[in-house]
């Protein structure tokens, strides 16, 4: 079988999460396409965002195929090995103890390495909130971006845990100072918003086969679990989103299987079904979290 | 009899998940009458948290609930889903548009059109 060659795509810093997800779509597809092995060839490479970045590695730490990283150039490979691009970092019910030990040594970074934690109940929340402080000390943010920051993660994070049946969540952080944002990605290799819903046998007359409407109706707050008259559920992504975006001015991202969601302040609110050409295995998030916060923000507005 | 729960004592400082705030049930004494949540030194409470908290004080009907020592960003929550379960929500958005690619060419011209 033959070897195909991939480029990689050099990306700028002020990179848009749709220029990413493009990018990242084409070297998906390439690779799906390979019968062989898949050579990712980063000779342009001087700068990877880390909206590409992110997926592009779990989808290589998740990937059946077999995939050879060439023509790294020094810097890049420094920076490839820091954030633990081939591997991952993972958090297999460790103790809370031993887990900050091991993130603390990136206090003086601006990342959090690509981590994958097992979703047991204490394991995800301890390493939820180690992240937390971790995020928050290495953009040295105060209570108005901070306490967002915990809503997203524990919202998120609880999502994975409820609804995707993944056995490991994934995350990965960057402070851009210069942005001055956090670029924050939170992922499961589950079985995606659309599979959730079929399983639970919900709204099925609203999805029919388009997985876009299964995402929208995720977004809507339109939980699978939620007992009528009983409980609270669905309001997870939403408020985040509202949060986030309407709120702070960042930007979101959403995709699952074949479908994405995009929701930025430029009047970016879209979903999009790819199911023709592309599928990507469980659900991805990618929060872009300004580090200042309008004065007019108040984050209890946006509780509901 | 009246029974005093430190959450941080339990949970440390940050009240995540809904998973664990179903372990916050196995606490409460049976024969207790009058349950006072103490949420002093705790910085985060999850919506999921809270949703669940309110679970386990309808299962625990028969008992009275206190809330003690919360923090602005506490309160706010517990009013919120307090609110929020009692009403159904009103979602009143706007019909978000939808798009279909056929194939990576229209995905590509389409993002880069942005």
């Amino acid at each position: 079988m033959e070897n195909s060659r991939i480029h990689i795509p050099n990306e700028k810093e002020n990179e848009s999460i749709g220029s990413s997800f493009n990018h990242l779509v084409k070297v998906v597809e390439e690779t799906e396409r390979t019968l062989g092995k898949a050579v990712w060839d980063f000779s342009d490479v001087t700068f990877l965002h880390p909206f590409f970045l992110a997926p592009l590695a779990i989808y290589k730490c998740q990937s059946v195929k077999e995939i050879a990283c060439e023509n790294i150039s020094l810097p890049m490979q420094s920076y490839l090995n820091s954030i633990y691009f081939d591997r991952m970092l993972h958090f297999e019910n460790a103790a809370k103890e031993t887990a900050q030990m091991v993130i603390e040594q990136y206090a003086s970074h601006t990342h959090i390495p690509l981590c994958s934690f097992s979703m047991t109940d204490a394991n995800k929340d301890a390493f939820s909130s180690i992240a937390r402080d971790l995020i928050v000390r290495q953009a040295k943010v105060g209570a108005g971006i901070s306490t967002p920051i915990s809503y997203f993660i524990s919202e998120l994070i609880d999502n994975i845990y409820e609804h995707s049946e993944s056995p490991n969540g994934f995350l990965f952080s960057q402070f851009l100072e210069q942005e001055g944002c956090i670029d924050l990605c939170i992922a499961d290799s589950g079985i995606t918003i659309f599979k959730s819903y079929e399983k639970a046998g919900l709204f099925q007359e609203e999805i029919g086969q388009d997985e876009s409407e299964s995402l929208r109706l995720a977004n809507e707050g339109r939980s699978t679990k939620n007992r009528p008259g009983a409980e609270n559920r669905g309001y997870g992504i939403s408020t985040s989103k509202r949060m986030l975006v309407e709120g702070l001015g960042g930007s979101f991202f959403m995709l699952s299987g074949s479908a994405f969601h995009r929701y930025e302040k430029s009047d970016i609110n879209y979903y999009a079904d790819v199911g023709k050409f592309f599928h990507w295995n469980g659900t991805l998030i990618l929060l872009r979290i300004p580090v200042s916060a309008p004065s007019n923000f108040n984050y209890i507005d946006y509780l509901e | 009899m009246k029974q005093n729960i430190k959450l941080i004592d339990i949970f440390g400082t940050d009240l995540f998940s809904r998973a664990k705030a179903s372990e916050l049930n196995a606490k409460i004494i049976h024969n207790a009458n009058e349950v006072s949540l103490d949420f002093y030194g705790i910085n985060f409470m999850s919506r999921s948290f809270t949703d669940e908290l309110f679970n386990i004080i309808v299962a625990n009907g028969d008992k009275t609930f206190n809330f003690l020592n919360c923090n602005e960003t506490t309160k706010a929550m517990l009013k919120s889903v307090s609110e929020g379960r009692e009403h159904e929500r009103k979602l009143g958005l706007p019909h978000p548009k939808m798009y279909k690619f056929e194939n990576q060419k229209q995905l590509v011209d389409f993002l880069i059109a942005q």
